[in-house]
């Protein structure tokens, strides 16, 4: 190794997962990047303290591996499947791009809809909106010939926070949710993988949490990494988090109640709005305000009465009006009601943690002594300065993971976490429970602007109608996301977040009286692998080989480009050039003190006939005929910030195309007047050089409270009037159409979450649809996620596979050691793994850490395609999770969990 | 005199293997060599059971056994605790590896790249031919904390003289310094903590601690 | 798991070679130097010793990653028990081959050297800290005894089949047979009950599957040939090749054994799990090892008390 001739580092970031991104550098030596660092210039203003996460050591390889895709690439086999070979063929861009162009215009001449109403154009892309942070001015050229399906899911709704998404936005722009872990005391974590998935921020926020003593009790049927870094770990059997949490609920309002916030509860939630017997509230006949039971006075009045004192428990005689779903009105005089808090109270009375006991198989000494002890940190009563405002303090927070927080029994989780937050006012508050950002509720970028007034006294939400005239009726996309889920809203993320699965389900089975399920004329697929990703990978597989046009953005071949007609080889994070929104608050853990911009940039020229994704975008915009609406898309803001504003007008002429460096100078100009309050335009080559640009993001934005209290509003908790109305509602629009198929889906709409027995709800749907005996099954099989790896695209990647081999868990299925001892199995056997749907085999690890009654498979692999990835001989749960309605919530989404049978496999050892 | 030790906060440590792979990216380690490396150790029976994640690798031990046997003199240890392999005069006998209690030396027998014998631009850039064949480990990031020092820096304070993997530690469990200066931040951590060594037992004294309770 | 103490994969049959090699060899020019003391002439011993212990160090040679450099090998004397059988090696060679020359005093004195070769190779393993199986104490003796038994079976079939001198007293060969096969065995089972408490229990169950078939083909069997030799004197010489050739072999075996399969790494260990946040500290681990097993010390739940661990609770903060 000589001395390099010129050795420099350039700033860039890495966003591959959702907890970016990651400010840092790349040593560059004689146009060689060589290694990969922090950005130590970024430490003081970033939470992850200028650091880079392990997976940012793998951008060096991707960038030089060998198996990368480098030119475009033409499909010359018809047939399509897993067994057949593409025969792809090195073609030039004029003749990639050209085709695809020409399938463009043929959509856009066809009327851009098909004879069903859908997209004839579709495009997929990775989980959480990274794939954003990599794809330039992709979303312009979108935008330029929309409507574009976003239905094919690559594991959205399947594999994500479903139920929290939809139910978090709901109740407290909480898109998803966080400890406010660096003021936090005690944190009840159901499986929720911090350690794992919440990046550097998260990593070293827990870290530092640690180190004064936070107690964090994990509550998960395996020990993951997050369990391991915890106090405590409760191995609770699989899907029956809802009962612990209503057991805590119970202790708390049955044992403790003099203890929680009552004045909390009192304002800043609908505890003491009165609920006639129907279920609704009762209104003022008058203003059709809920109506409150003042103590003071004795009397039935508005909740926003000025000087009353609302009762929270107790049973009254009250007259009022109640209006429950369309029209329909009840006038009651004299009726008896109770607030909304006594219904909680007698709602929970009999899930007591004896109760909960059994079915969670926990101690019931053990989850009331976490009830106590929740209560005890809780700290009611204590205050705080936030940016010179006094606030409450509440130390105490309750976090869920995936598969707890998604699929049936999501909502109930959501909504025990919520409450339970709310019972000792510990929402939104410095110390508790917060919302990080939103993706339904608008504007993206601060939440906070997303609070107003709706209606009563509750937030806004962008709720799709269910009523007669307003309701979505016809599905404007294969997952039919506003008409089946009203609380998906309408923002550019809702169709994703959509039932997913039903897009791919219905290609197999459509579904009755519903629009032909057809298939798209043009499929995008950029940055993501759903033939691996998501549920019934075999199914998805079969599909995705059906569609007419796939067009892959590819970095190496793969299981899902393996069915493509066209593959067009993009540039590789360290190869492309992008400026993108940093700071504030964000996913997971990303809580700043600042906001501002970052840029992508090359630190080295791209390879072999890679291409910059702004190029390829301009390209098919202007070969395609789009290229003015794009441009306009790009002027609008589609690449992050609006080139024209108060402060300067850098827009680009709409009539030509413009290169790559001409784009995003004139984002870096429009990024800098904004956040320099037009003080300056400094234009590209500024962020070349810093590769960030910050101000101070205030504190008190991390919290909901100073918002909520300078509009009076209230957390929509813990009864949910609106949500039982909408059910009914919703099922009266689908009853109109014949549709019964999403009956089951319509019980969730409750005003207050009863108990179903969501272990026994899997094995029956299992047992119903596949005419099994589920006792053939006898494990419950879990997934984790992996720091290494997580939607990180980068299981091709050698160095990420050999570091994470340090962790127990990447080499195959972890079963509990005297369980497995028993089985006359041992580590390193070789086991084949059954489920219902499909066989799969794979490598026993044994552990103690883990319930004997579960198996977990972490990460996503099983990977037949991709280089290297194909080489490592490790099963994924996803082959095992089939598509089925009777599993999916009315958020329309699924949780990852499998029934499966573990037997040797003879030979082997 | 110094010592410089490194010392592990197994509260903070998660098993990222950040530390691991920056070590790779500082070093330019081959294909499977790891000179730091972070395990996944499981204590207890179900369900009482503990998960720790151990920081290992060349202990930089006081009393270093792999010196000991050495029959090149390529193994040496420096006034200041450093553990060093002199590539020049090692014989590759691997002898040093059987006598390291922490499995903490490796020998490659090939300069292939991760994906195979035609190597990447960047390994090629960064081949280090004089490795072959020889005994290598955790040098502590002895390049940096020289250039430091000479440039009047602080190892453990100043990252540009700190080993690679504690300036990468997103938990900041990784601390490096020197344990002879009383206010150093390793001696601060072992003070305010109670700490252990990794098989003392066998007279190495080795030169990572690992802090795994406030001191009460 | 990559924390369990494995076979350690530095050291291969080649270097398993050289103790296998270089003990015979040395042994047998030890007892080449006994006869020559004795004043019987082992002059094809001698050269036998030599060329066995030359062909282990070849072995050797052809295992170190850079063979160019081996000269340094000699740089260490001073601590390392590797340079010391280097410069053993250095005397023994040609002393040796003036004793196979016919010079007496040569062979004396190279049979002297070879047992300095002899304990520098059991000093070696001994000496590797990192595997516990070799580092115990016990094995310098049974490296040693192993060389000296396979020399003096070496030094029997050489005699049974003429090309050196039995001498004047065949029971003398008997004798010493019985003699270092018996030390064999004694240092051997002294060994591994010491392997049991001190190891891994890889180490001890690799040598536990191979301890019937050693003891009972490499002892028992040899010695049973040896008496029918005793006996029947018109088959004496064959059945002493027969049974010198089971004493060489196994201990050969042993070597390979001790090397290549049983010399389990040390793993790692873990004193203390630590206090997570407000948690309480727990009991540490030593994967791989029995937890009964002493190691060189207690196990840490032993001497550490998961109790007193107990005692450290990380303050909640009140």
């Amino acid at each position: 190794m000589g001395v390099p001739a010129d050795s420099r580092t350039v700033p860039t970031y890495c966003y591959q997962c959702v907890a970016g991104p990651d400010l840092l550098r790349v040593r560059v030596e004689d146009g060689v990047a060589v290694s990969v660092e922090g950005n130590a210039d970024a430490a003081a203003c970033t939470p992850s303290g200028g650091k880079a996460c392990v997976k940012a050591f793998g951008l060096i390889q991707k960038v030089y591996n060998p198996h990368r895709v480098l030119t475009p690439m033409r499909r010359t086999n018809p047939r399509k499947g897993p067994d057949e070979d593409p025969g792809f063929v090195p073609i030039d861009w004029d003749e990639a791009l050209d085709a695809v162009a020409e399938r463009i215009r043929a959509a856009r001449e066809a009327g851009g809809t098909d004879a069903s109403g859908y997209p004839r154009i579709a495009a997929s892309f990775g989980g959480g909106g990274t794939p954003t942070y990599y794809m330039g001015t992709f979303p312009a050229l979108l935008s330029a010939f929309m409507p574009v399906d976003f239905s094919f899911g690559s594991g959205q709704g399947v594999k994500c926070y479903h139920s929290e998404h939809l139910y978090g936005e709901f109740w407290h722009r909480a898109f998803t949710v966080a400890p406010d872990t660096p003021s936090c005391d005690y944190i009840l974590s159901f499986g929720f993988n911090v350690e794992a998935s919440g990046g550097v921020c998260g990593v070293r926020r827990h870290a530092e949490a640690r180190a004064r003593g936070i107690k964090r009790v994990q509550i998960e049927p395996h020990l993951s990494i997050t369990g391991a870094c915890s106090a405590e770990w409760v191995p609770i059997r699989p899907k029956t988090d809802a009962a612990f949490l209503f057991a805590l609920i119970h202790v708390l309002l049955h044992e403790k109640r003099a203890g929680l916030d009552l004045p909390f509860l009192k304002s800043r939630t609908n505890a003491p709005y009165l609920v006639a017997p129907g279920g609704f509230y009762l209104r003022d006949a008058a203003s059709g305000k809920p109506l409150v039971l003042d103590l003071l006075s004795g009397r039935a009045v508005p909740f926003d009465t000025p000087g009353i004192d609302p009762a929270l428990t107790g049973r009254f005689t009250a007259s009022g009006v109640e209006h429950g779903a369309d029209d329909d009105n009840w006038c009651h005089e004299s009726v008896p009601v109770h607030p909304a808090f006594e219904r909680l109270i007698r709602h929970v009375a009999p899930y007591s943690p004896e109760w909960a006991g059994g079915i969670c198989d926990v101690e019931p000494a053990l989850i009331r002594r976490i009830a106590c002890e929740f209560l005890e940190h809780a700290r009611v009563g204590e205050t705080v300065e936030i940016d010179g405002r006094t606030m409450p303090r509440r130390p105490v927070a309750v976090v869920l993971g995936k598969t707890v927080n998604n699929g049936w029994g999501g909502f109930d989780c959501c909504w025990g976490r919520t409450v339970l937050s709310c019972l000792v006012g510990a929402l939104e508050v410095p110390g508790g429970t917060l919302g990080t950002t939103v993706r339904l509720n608008r504007p993206a970028h601060d939440r906070n602007l997303s609070v107003t007034p709706g209606p009563d006294g509750f937030m806004d939400y962008p709720m799709n109608p269910t009523d007669a005239g307003n309701w979505v009726d016809r599905p404007a996309v294969r997952n039919a996301n506003r008409t089946l889920v009203p609380l998906v809203a309408n923002s550019p993320w809702s169709v994703a977040l959509g039932p997913t699965h039903l897009a791919w389900m219905q290609q197999k089975q459509a579904f009755d009286h519903w629009p032909e399920p057809t298939l798209p004329d043009l499929w995008f697929v950029y940055r993501t692998n759903p033939a691996v990703s998501f549920w019934d990978t075999a199914q998805v597989s079969q599909t995705a080989a059906r569609f007419p046009f796939t067009v892959c953005f590819a970095y190496t071949r793969d299981e899902t480009n393996h069915m493509a007609d066209i593959l067009l080889p993009d540039c590789t994070d360290l190869e492309g050039l992008q400026l993108i929104r940093v700071g504030g608050t964000k996913f997971v853990e990303q809580f700043w003190d600042h906001q501002g911009f970052a840029l992508r940039q090359p630190a080295v020229a791209s390879r072999g006939e890679s291409r910059d994704m702004t190029w390829i975008a301009t390209e098919l915009a202007r070969r395609s005929g789009v290229l003015e609406a794009y441009n306009h898309a790009i002027n609008r803001g589609a690449a992050g910030v609006p080139l024209k504003s108060g402060h300067g007008d850098f827009s680009l002429d709409p009539g030509v195309p413009h290169d790559v460096e001409t784009i995003w100078d004139a984002v870096c100009r429009a990024a800098s007047v904004e956040i320099s309050d037009g003080a300056d335009d400094h234009g590209l080559e500024h962020y070349r050089e810093r590769g960030f640009r910050v101000k101070p993001f205030p504190r008190i934005k991390w919290y909901l409270t100073a918002e909520m209290e300078d509009q009076g509003l209230r957390y929509e908790l813990p009864y949910q009037e609106r949500l039982l109305r909408i059910g009914v509602e919703l099922g009266r629009r689908l009853h109109a159409k014949g549709v019964g198929w999403w009956d089951a889906q319509l019980e969730e709409y409750e005003a207050l979450p009863t108990w179903k027995d969501f272990p026994r709800l899997w094995e029956t749907a299992l047992a119903n649809h596949f005419g099994v005996d589920i006792a053939d099954y006898p494990f419950w099989l879990v997934t984790a996620r992996s720091m290494q790896y997580s939607w990180g695209s980068n299981a091709a990647i050698q160095v990420i596979h050999e570091v994470a081999g340090n962790i127990r868990g990447h080499g195959g299925l972890v079963m509990n050691a005297g369980r497995a001892r028993g089985l006359g199995l041992a580590d390193g056997d070789r086991v084949s793994i059954r489920s219902p749907l499909a066989e799969t085999r794979g490598i026993v690890v044994t552990s103690q850490g883990i319930r004997p009654d579960t198996l977990l498979l972490v990460g996503q692999f099983d990977h037949w395609a991709t280089p290297l990835a194909r080489e490592f001989d490790m099963p994924s749960m996803n082959a095992h999770v089939p598509m089925l309605l009777s599993l999916t919530d009315s958020t329309g989404s699924g949780a990852d969990l499998a029934r499966v049978a573990v037997s040797r496999l003879e030979g082997a050892s | 005199m110094s010592r410089y030790v490194m010392v592990a906060d197994l509260n903070r440590c998660v098993g990222c293997q950040t530390c691991t792979a920056a070590c790779k990216h500082a070093n330019a380690t081959p294909p499977g060599v790891q000179w730091r490396r972070v395990l996944d150790v499981e204590s207890g029976e179900y369900p009482d059971v503990r998960r720790t994640f151990l920081p290992v690798g060349c202990m930089h031990c006081a009393s270093p056994p792999c010196m000991d046997v050495c029959p090149s003199t390529a193994t040496r240890r420096r006034d200041d605790g450093l553990v060093t392999i002199d590539y020049d005069l090692c014989i590759g006998c691997g002898y040093c590896m059987v006598a390291c209690p922490y499995q903490a030396r490796f020998k490659v027998a090939s300069l292939a790249g991760a994906y195979g014998d035609a190597r990447m631009p960047h390994e090629e850039a960064r081949a280090h031919p004089e490795r072959l064949n020889v005994a290598q480990k955790c040098t502590f990031c002895i390049d940096r904390i020289d250039a430091g020092l000479a440039a009047g820096l602080v190892p453990g304070e100043d990252a540009e003289a700190t080993p690679a993997c504690v300036n990468a530690c997103i938990a900041d469990a990784l601390t490096f310094g020197d344990i002879e200066n009383p206010d150093s931040r390793v001696s601060r951590l072992l003070r305010d903590n109670e700490s252990f060594r990794m098989h003392e037992e066998l007279g190495t004294d080795p030169g990572v601690y690992y802090l795994w309770a406030p001191v009460s | 798991m990559n924390v369990v103490p494995k076979p350690q994969a530095y050291w291969d049959t080649r270097a398993a070679g050289n103790f296998a090699l270089g003990g015979a060899g040395s042994g047998l020019i030890a007892f080449a130097g006994v006869a020559a003391s004795l004043g019987i002439a082992a002059h094809a011993a001698t050269l036998a010793g030599a060329t066995l212990v030359a062909a282990g160090l070849v072995l050797v040679w052809l295992e170190i990653g850079r063979p160019a450099r081996f000269l340094n090998v000699f740089r260490n004397p001073r601590t390392s028990w590797m340079s010391r059988e280097a410069w053993a090696a250095v005397l023994l060679l040609p002393l040796a081959a003036a004793g196979a020359a016919g010079s007496a005093p040569a062979t004396i004195a190279a049979a002297l050297v070879a047992v300095v070769f002899l304990y520098s190779q059991a000093r070696i393993l001994e000496s590797a800290r990192g595997i516990p199986a070799w580092r115990q104490a016990a094995t310098v003796p049974l490296v040693v005894v192993a060389g000296a038994t396979e020399g003096c079976a070496l030094f029997v079939i050489l005699s049974a089949i003429g090309v050196v001198a039995s001498g004047p007293w065949p029971a003398a060969g008997y004798a010493a047979v019985a003699t270092v096969l018996v030390a064999r065995c004694v240092a051997w089972r002294s060994w591994m009950v010491r392997l049991e408490t001190h190891a891994p229990g890889g180490s001890s169950a690799v040598m536990k599957r191979f301890e019937p078939a050693f003891l009972a083909g490499g002892h028992v069997l040899p010695a049973v040939v040896a008496g029918v030799a005793w006996f029947v004197p018109s088959i004496s010489d064959d059945l002493l090749v027969l049974a010198g050739l089971l004493v060489v072999l196994s201990g050969w075996a042993l070597k390979l054994r001790l090397v290549v399969s049983a010399g389990h790494t040390q793993g790692f260990a873990l004193a203390h799990a630590p206090a997570r946040g407000g948690g309480l500290a727990g009991p540490g681990a030593r994967p791989g090892w029995n937890p009964a097993s002493g190691g060189d010390r207690p196990a840490p739940e032993r001497i550490e008390q998961p109790e007193a661990d107990n005692a450290i609770v990380r303050r909640e903060r009140t």
